[in-house]
């Protein structure tokens, strides 16, 4: 099996873990073993991707991909510090996920469907987001471990002040993300790529058109 | 609805038409009634039929004695009435093949929406329905001007005699276009009437905002846009620039709202701002500005639909639509809930439902100008965008979670009549962009630009 197969298996697992758990989330245990054991496969192939990573970076595209009309190359680098990453999400995650099958048994009311789907969602955000190495699909993956975790983050919906903590964290993640859209925006326009090695070039040109907006509100 | 389909997906975004005939007295080059059917119109078919066949199965429940906000089964055939010949109308309208025929089905809108507003009778009704008809009326004289000066100078109403016109005279035309449009969708200094026409049964709301009336004033600007080979810029720089103060007062508005209709009516008026500011940009000529504005005209009008209907189905059960009486929906109508996040999730332009591919576009379009004005535009679009998500935020907080109100006690989702619709249009919200984008590339790839 190569690289690329493990890392998009990984991802597989994650997705299907979300799905399994949406349809057994009323048998809590099942849920939260499944949540576990999804967790636990998909973290111990990104391990694996990540120690390789660690002697010589490791790459691998998916190729152009088209959505929508807007062509983006979904490609991943893992170098050393994607591979930092990894692994503390990986090792972090798996704990997590152990932890909760005995720790949601307290939610005696609550249903887990609310925690059980998002979870793996919100892992594989996490996941994706320091491998990649596109801006366009960085957002896109960033989105989404952000809309995952705002269902996290507001699980005791009861609690006012659990809905004040996920308004407050949902409104910053999106007013910063509306600042990271306009930086793709400003790069692609400029570079025509998405690419993160893109960045340098866009470094070294001549002033642009957003410099000069930002020079006529100064003066 | 599914002769609609049938029609668009055979067409695919190619032009089909038919002459269906003329008027002895008024003698002119072409038919003055047919059928003209290109990727314009049959974006704007998806949305009307699709969303018509939906609002009407939704409505079989919601007019009626069991509905707690309005228990009555009088006046159902007038209902029916004014809401067929209201789609029936919004279909003439956009598969009209030259001016005439499209006025006379924008007066018919017109008057739909004015049965509609008034169909409850109280007082509250028949004033707003009196004020819509007048100001969209009114404003639709600019329309009616437009078309003698096309007509009497050129001999014809096709779209495309707008060309034959002096530059002087083509841009006084399009600027009565412009006016009677903004009128229309209710855009400012004229969008006071669209939040008190919220005194409608909720479907017909629904209607109203996602697929007739208001978007018939995008359309025509849409059409226009299709139709002049170059749109006057200032013009288009003067709609952009209006379209980012209607987004703006629209969403300070948001937050004095305690109605669940007036809130999503002020959310119509700020979403029809951008599909006009895409439009302005595609006449500056950004292709991806353009884009983008058509592509928001279909998703708002599924995420729309799917927000009236969640709540025309919270007023059904509880009784109420106060913001302030509603909390803890979640438990009580778990179905319902999920329509309505989803929605507010889709309307603030979260990825990945529909609405956050447009404004993606139309923000991208508007620094692909690269210019001041531009820029200014894009961030102004982008700082509404956050303002209003961080309201509906707010809103889903207040009226979903938390403790359940005595309001919601005896709430419950509603019967299957009233869920299907709800169900489809939280699928159409996430997949409408897959196949509406492919007949935009193909509309906006004509043009050109």
């Amino acid at each position: 099996m190569t690289l690329t197969e493990l890392f998009a298996g990984a991802m597989a697992v994650l997705v299907a873990t979300s799905i399994l758990t949406l349809l057994t989330a009323d048998r809590r245990t099942i849920a939260g073993g499944i949540n576990f054991a999804g967790t636990a496969c998909a973290s111990a192939a990104m391990l694996w991707i990540a120690a390789k990573a660690f002697f010589s970076p490791v790459e691998f595209t998916f190729g152009n991909v088209r959505v929508l009309g807007l062509v983006a190359q979904l490609h991943f680098h893992i170098d050393a510090l994607s591979a930092f990453f990894v692994s503390m999400i990986s090792i972090l995650v798996t704990a997590s996920a152990l932890y909760s099958v005995g720790y949601l048994d307290h939610y005696k009311h609550d249903g887990l469907r609310r925690y059980f789907f998002p979870f793996p969602i919100f892992v594989a955000g996490m996941l994706a987001v320091v491998t990649v190495s596109d801006w366009f699909w960085f957002l896109v993956f960033w989105e989404v471990m952000t809309l995952a975790s705002y269902f996290l983050v507001i699980f005791e919906n009861d609690k006012k002040e659990n809905l004040s903590a996920g308004f407050i964290y949902f409104f910053m993640t999106h007013l910063t993300s509306a600042g990271l859209m306009v930086a793709v925006m400003f790069l692609s326009g400029r570079t025509g790529s998405f690419s993160f090695t893109a960045l340098p070039q866009l470094m070294n040109s001549p002033p642009s058109a957003f410099a000069g907006l930002l020079y006529r509100f100064r003066h | 609805m599914v002769g609609s389909l049938a029609i668009v997906i055979r067409n695919y975004g190619g032009v089909w038409s038919r002459d269906l005939g003329t008027l002895p007295w008024l003698a002119g080059k072409e038919a003055l009634f047919g059928i003209r059917i290109d990727g314009l119109s049959s974006l704007m078919l998806l949305v009307i039929t699709i969303g018509g066949f939906l609002i009407v199965l939704y409505s079989g429940r919601y007019v009626s004695s069991r509905n707690r906000e309005h228990p009555s089964d009088e006046g159902q055939g007038r209902y029916y009435f004014f809401m067929l010949l209201f789609i029936a109308a919004m279909i003439g309208l956009v598969v009209s093949p030259n001016f005439f025929q499209l006025f006379i089905f924008w007066e018919l809108t017109t008057l739909c929406s004015w049965g509609l507003i008034a169909f409850y009778r109280d007082e509250d009704a028949l004033r707003s329905a009196y004020k819509a008809l007048l100001i969209t009326h009114a404003m639709g004289l600019f329309l009616e001007a437009a078309i003698i000066i096309v007509y009497v100078n050129t001999g014809s109403f096709a779209f495309a005699a707008i060309n034959q016109l002096s530059p002087g005279l083509k841009t006084l035309t399009v600027v009565f276009f412009v006016i009677a449009s903004l009128a229309k969708a209710a855009q400012f200094p004229f969008f006071t009437w669209l939040p008190t026409a919220m005194a409608a049964p909720t479907p017909a709301s629904a209607y109203l905002h996602a697929a007739a009336m208001v978007k018939a004033g995008v359309y025509l600007i849409a059409r226009i846009l299709v139709s002049v080979l170059i749109f006057p810029p200032k013009i288009a720089l003067l709609l952009g620039g209006l379209a980012i103060v209607t987004m703006l007062t629209s969403v300070f508005l948001y937050f004095f709202q305690d109605d669940l209709k007036r809130l999503l009516a002020y959310s119509t008026i700020a979403n029809l701002g951008y599909m006009f500011l895409g439009l302005s940009l595609g006449a500056l000529g950004s292709n991806l500005g353009l884009r983008g504005g058509l592509l928001h005209l279909i998703g708002h009008s599924f995420t729309k639909s799917l927000l009236f209907l969640a709540v025309g189905a919270i007023s059904f059960t509880t009784g109420t639509r106060k913001i302030s009486s509603l909390s803890g929906l979640g438990k009580k109508m778990p179905l319902t809930s999920l329509a309505f996040v989803l929605g507010a999730l889709a309307i603030s332009g979260v990825p990945p439902f529909n609405m956050f591919w447009s404004k993606f576009f139309i923000v991208s379009g508007a620094f692909q100008l690269h210019s001041s004005w531009g820029w200014t535009l894009g961030i102004l679009a982008l700082a509404e965008s956050v303002a209003g998500f961080a309201w509906f935020i707010h809103v889903v907080h207040k009226v979903i979670f938390g403790a359940v109100a005595p309001a919601v006690e005896g709430a419950q989702d509603p019967p299957a009549s009233m869920a299907i619709p709800l169900l489809a249009l939280m699928g159409l919200i996430l997949l409408s962009t897959v196949f509406a984008l492919p007949l935009i590339d193909r509309l906006a790839g004509g043009l050109g630009r």
